[in-house]
């Protein structure tokens, strides 16, 4: 997967389960390792979410990965 | 002018010899409303006898998942400065070493950019910065990091490094416990920053087994500095000891744990091969006893607090590492226990419960470690044992017995 | 290094993952001269020790108490005594002590006149009290079941000669937790505080749906006292299995547990974290609960009073509390210092076994 695509992949991935499950920064690597992703992609792709903007850090009893613009709304 | 609460309760805590922390937040009250407010919120916990703060709201700095903590008062209406009263993580210096002129600055970028209170230091070692709003944490890292400082660490991330003062002036010191935290934490920024694991995990390094920076039972990877040559003796200075009243007899030599001092009022003898490298005769007999090379650390994993499967200190996993920079041998064990961790860990689980889990056996593989005698107090008393088919093809004893 | 801080910030400019500042540019010049090369020490006075270094040169340090809560013009302060007598370096100890690095000797005595016309508790160092390390308490957490800095204070100042002048058998450890998080060490001190709870967390149904997961919410429980309550969408507590440990509300906002009438202070002690000796102790239960009573906590102090003044009459020099507990036994430590022993103290956890004496060993105390 190219690393737009997959950068998408992640978001889309944290949108659609917003609400109903929240991943961490390992359980995203792991989803995406079961269709074949290296590890190191995926967390490279996370890094540049988290970079821009899109997708940050949360902490509820745990540090997740979430939509960014829940800083905003917050 | 800030607005002036009554505080008749706290008044009573600026009384007495100790330094006043209810004289320091008045000193802030003065000039900052946040802190003014701050101070009218906790005479009014004090009255009620419980805590006005609540959690959540997500904030931080861009790029990074932690070093600010979110921190909202449940009585805004009533205390509008602390409506918003977060708290900033700055990655101290390693020892603690400050000059003036760093002090200095920190006040003029906290008295522009926040409460004026600060805690000099968390007990994870961070420079903690007390209270401000979500606009100032943007330009607050930036100048923090035009001017050489960073945020620590804080949620399921490594948490800032922190050691005990070393050979910076300790005589003590086995270890270069500044250069193994600086480097370290330089190592993993980026798991510092971005909290990438199941829980938090601390390493907090110290020069002895004294432990000034109580790393075994604060840390979930403890260094401790240790060391395997004999005890060096100046027996002149033992003597000057003894002839200055102490009684060397009662005081060393009974108080010695492995029984292995002794003591015939002219000359002290140690039996090194039975010291267990405590440190009680040679912390007691400063300048007289001393431990000689070779150097290095005993490493020890999983110290927590009392939730979830009880108060853990640290357990042995290697007995003696040599510590050399750029100490790959100890970068490597971090990273392989962490990969193992991430893939198999629940959230909230610290790596001591997760060892205590799937057990010690699976850990240590995947470490690449050797079971010693050292790692345990005793060996296990129930008969209950696993054996995998590996074992079952091993015959030791063709080797132990010849 | 000239600091600046900008009137305009541009955020772009900020560099990440940059780390701290390298020690070495805090270090006075006798300390980066013989890093690594000292010699020994000796505690001239309770404040004030010098460390000798192989190559004779030498550094005075003299150490004074702070409430680790520190306003920025306390800390200007710090600065320019720094800058007066000790070309401004210092530093900071694990337990919020101010250490003053002075490569004068003629600089040791005025810079000790000075911090004592201050004010500024001189001391700590040797075998005595020393700071307190502590928790947050109301200042700013939302789970403390009592204040931290209030009760370093009001022990601090019970026992300032201690910390001042005085000596004990070995160092005495304070520490302070406002809640079962213990987020210091206090499970290994020599005599520590903290925060307890003792009725159940109240379930807030309506919030529940809102604010929490019900797999963690049950996960995080010790006990396994939490189980679903489907009809409300929420959960239920057993009364029989709740320690009050506060774990569920920690991931769960909706199960609020504190009590003004029924939080308080529990007492531990004979804990210790050093190797010397004997090897680290965890700290047990002394006292089971004291009335939060701000602002002074009277009850907490007196019962202090009692193990300090005991432990230091029969102790041993060189002995931690706990080292001298573990000498005279339990049954003579509640002897001496006249405790109550209640049900609260004989364990009744999962490893409880352990805690029962399985000896006929044991001295008659009456
Ligand atoms: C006489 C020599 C000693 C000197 C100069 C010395 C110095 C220090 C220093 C500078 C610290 C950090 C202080 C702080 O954070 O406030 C410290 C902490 C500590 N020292 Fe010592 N120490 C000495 C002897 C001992 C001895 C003999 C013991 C134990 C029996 C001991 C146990 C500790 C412990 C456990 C800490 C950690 C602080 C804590 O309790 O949490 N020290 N010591
Ligand atoms: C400083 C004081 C304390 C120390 C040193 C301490 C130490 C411990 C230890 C060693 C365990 C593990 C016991 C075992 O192996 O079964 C434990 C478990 C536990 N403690 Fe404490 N404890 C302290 C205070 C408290 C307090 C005040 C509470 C609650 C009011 C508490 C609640 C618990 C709970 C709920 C567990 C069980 C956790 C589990 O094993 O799943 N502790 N504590
Ligand atoms: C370190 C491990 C073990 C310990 C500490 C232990 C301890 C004991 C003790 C104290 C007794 C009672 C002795 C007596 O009544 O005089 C006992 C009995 C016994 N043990 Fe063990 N044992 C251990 C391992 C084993 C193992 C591995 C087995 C079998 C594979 C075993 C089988 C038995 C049997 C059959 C008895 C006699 C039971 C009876 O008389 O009712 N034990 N053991
Ligand atoms: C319940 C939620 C808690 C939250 C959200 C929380 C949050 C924080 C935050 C944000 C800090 C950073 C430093 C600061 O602001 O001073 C901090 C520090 C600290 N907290 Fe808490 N805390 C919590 C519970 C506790 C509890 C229960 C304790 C102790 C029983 C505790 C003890 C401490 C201590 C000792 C520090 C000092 C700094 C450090 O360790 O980094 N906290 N806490
Ligand atoms: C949006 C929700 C929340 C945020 C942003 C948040 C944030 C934080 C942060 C940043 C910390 C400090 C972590 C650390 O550095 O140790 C912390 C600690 C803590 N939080 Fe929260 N928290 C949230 C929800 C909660 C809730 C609802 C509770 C319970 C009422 C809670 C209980 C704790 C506890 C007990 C700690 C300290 C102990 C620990 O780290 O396990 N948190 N929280
Ligand atoms: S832990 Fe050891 S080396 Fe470090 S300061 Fe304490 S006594 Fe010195
Ligand atoms: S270091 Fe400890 S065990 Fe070793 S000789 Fe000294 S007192 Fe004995
Ligand atoms: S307070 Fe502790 S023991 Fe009680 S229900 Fe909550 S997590 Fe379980
Ligand atoms: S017989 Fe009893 S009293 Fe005598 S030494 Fe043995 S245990 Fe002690």
């Amino acid at each position: 997967m190219e690393k737009e695509e997959l950068k998408k992949a992640i978001y889309q991935l944290i949108e659609q389960s917003a609400g109903k499950k929240k991943y961490k920064q390992a359980d995203v690597i792991k989803h995406f390792r079961q269709q074949g992703i290296p590890d190191a992609d995926t967390k490279a792709a996370i890094r540049e979410l988290i970079d821009a903007g899109d997708l940050i850090y949360t902490y509820f009893g745990g540090s997740y990965i979430e939509l960014g613009e829940k800083r905003k709304g917050a | 002018m800030t607005k002036k609460y009554e505080t008749p309760l706290l008044d009573e805590l600026e009384k007495g010899p100790f330094p006043s922390f209810v004289t320091e937040m008045k000193k802030a009250a003065a000039k900052n409303p946040m802190a003014a407010d701050e101070l009218g919120l906790l005479e009014k916990s004090f009255r009620d006898k419980v805590t006005y703060w609540k959690h959540g709201g997500i904030v931080g700095v861009r790029g990074y998942g932690g070093g600010v903590i979110g921190r909202y008062s449940q009585l805004a209406d009533q205390f509008p400065g602390v409506a918003h009263f977060h708290t900033v993580r700055v990655n101290q210096v390693a020892g603690l070493f400050y000059t003036s002129e760093t002090i200095k600055f920190l006040c003029d970028l906290w008295d522009k950019y926040g409460s004026g209170l600060t805690n000099f230091h968390g007990s994870t070692g961070d420079i903690i910065l007390l209270g401000t709003v979500t606009e100032n944490l943007e330009p607050l890292a930036t100048i923090l990091s035009m001017n050489g400082f960073d945020l620590g660490g804080s949620g399921s991330a490594m948490r800032t490094p922190s050691c005990c003062v070393g050979p910076a002036r300790c005589e003590w010191s086995m270890i270069d416990t500044l250069d193994i935290t600086y480097d370290l934490t330089q190592e993993f920024q980026d798991e510092l920053h971005r909290p990438q694991f199941p829980y938090k995990f601390k390493i907090k390094t110290v020069g002895c087994p004294v432990d000034c920076n109580a790393s075994i039972a604060r840390a979930d990877l403890s260094i401790i500095g240790t060391w395997k040559g004999p005890i060096a003796i100046d027996q002149d200075k033992v003597k000057d000891y003894a002839k200055k009243g102490m009684n060397i007899q009662e005081e060393i030599v009974n108080m010695c744990p492995g029984k292995c001092i002794t003591w015939d009022g002219n000359s002290l003898n140690i039996n090194n091969a039975d010291c267990l490298h405590c440190m009680h005769c040679i912390t007691k007999l400063a300048g007289a006893l001393k431990p000689t090379p070779p150097f290095g650390a005993v490493i020890l994993i999983g110290a927590k607090a009392p939730f979830v499967i009880g108060a853990t200190l640290s357990w042995v996993i290697v007995p003696f590492m040599e510590m050399k920079p750029p100490y790959q041998e100890l970068k490597d064990l971090i990273r392989n226990m962490w990969d193992w961790w991430n893939e198999y860990g629940k959230n909230r689980e610290r790596i001591g419960e997760l060892i205590i889990r799937r057990g010690m056996r699976e850990f240590l593989e995947v470490c690449g470690l050797e079971p010693t005698p050292e790692m345990v107090r005793e060996p296990r008393n129930d008969p209950f044992w696993f054996w995998k088919e590996e074992d079952l093809e091993k015959k030791p004893w063709e080797e132990f017995l010849k | 290094m000239p600091y600046v801080i900008p009137e305009v910030v541009d955020v772009k400019q900020r560099k990440t993952d940059i780390g701290p500042p390298h020690y070495k540019n805090f270090l006075p010049p006798v300390i980066q001269k013989n890093y690594g090369d000292w010699k020994t020490h000796e505690i001239l006075s309770p404040g004030l020790m010098v460390h000798i270094a192989n190559s004779g040169d030498k550094i005075w340090t003299v150490r004074v108490a702070s409430p680790r809560l520190l306003s920025t013009d306390t800390l200007r302060e710090i600065a320019e005594i720094a800058e007066k007598y000790c070309d401004g370096y210092l530093r900071f100890t694990t337990r919020n002590n101010i250490e003053f690095l002075v490569s004068d000797e003629s600089k040791v005595k005025p810079l000790m006149d000075e911090l004592a016309a201050k004010k500024y508790m001189i001391g700590g160092i040797g075998s005595r009290v020393s700071n307190i390390v502590h928790t947050q308490g109301w200042i700013h957490c939302h789970s403390a079941a009592v204040d931290a800095s209030a009760l370093v204070k009001v022990i601090m100042d019970e026992f300032a000669d201690y910390f001042t002048t005085k000596e004990t058998p070995n160092k005495v450890r304070f520490a302070v937790a406002c809640c079962t998080n213990m987020c210091g060490a206090v499970h290994c001190s020599d005599i520590a505080y903290v925060g307890i709870h003792r009725k159940l967390p109240r379930i807030e149904h309506e919030n529940f749906k809102n604010l929490c997961e019900l797999p963690t919410t049950m996960a995080s429980c010790p006990t396994a006292a939490i189980t679903p309550d489907p009809a409300k969408k929420s959960i239920k507590i057993n009364a029989d299995k709740c320690m009050y440990c506060g774990n569920c509300f920690s991931v769960c906002p909706a199960l609020p547990i504190a009590d003004p009438e029924n939080d308080g202070v529990a007492i531990v002690v004979g804990g210790k974290v050093g190797n010397l000796r004997k090897p680290p102790m965890f700290s047990k239960l002394a006292v089971a609960y004291l009335p939060n009573n701000p602002p002074r906590w009277p009850e907490v102090v007196k019962a202090t009073r009692k193990i300090f003044d005991a432990y230091v009459a029969g102790a041993k020099k060189h002995e931690r509390v706990g080292e001298w507990i573990e000498r005279i036994g339990w049954e003579k430590f509640f002897a001496v210092t006249g405790l109550p022993f209640t049900f609260q103290h004989i364990d009744d956890w999962t490893y409880a076994f352990k805690t029962f004496r399985t000896t006929t060993q044991m001295k008659w105390t009456k």
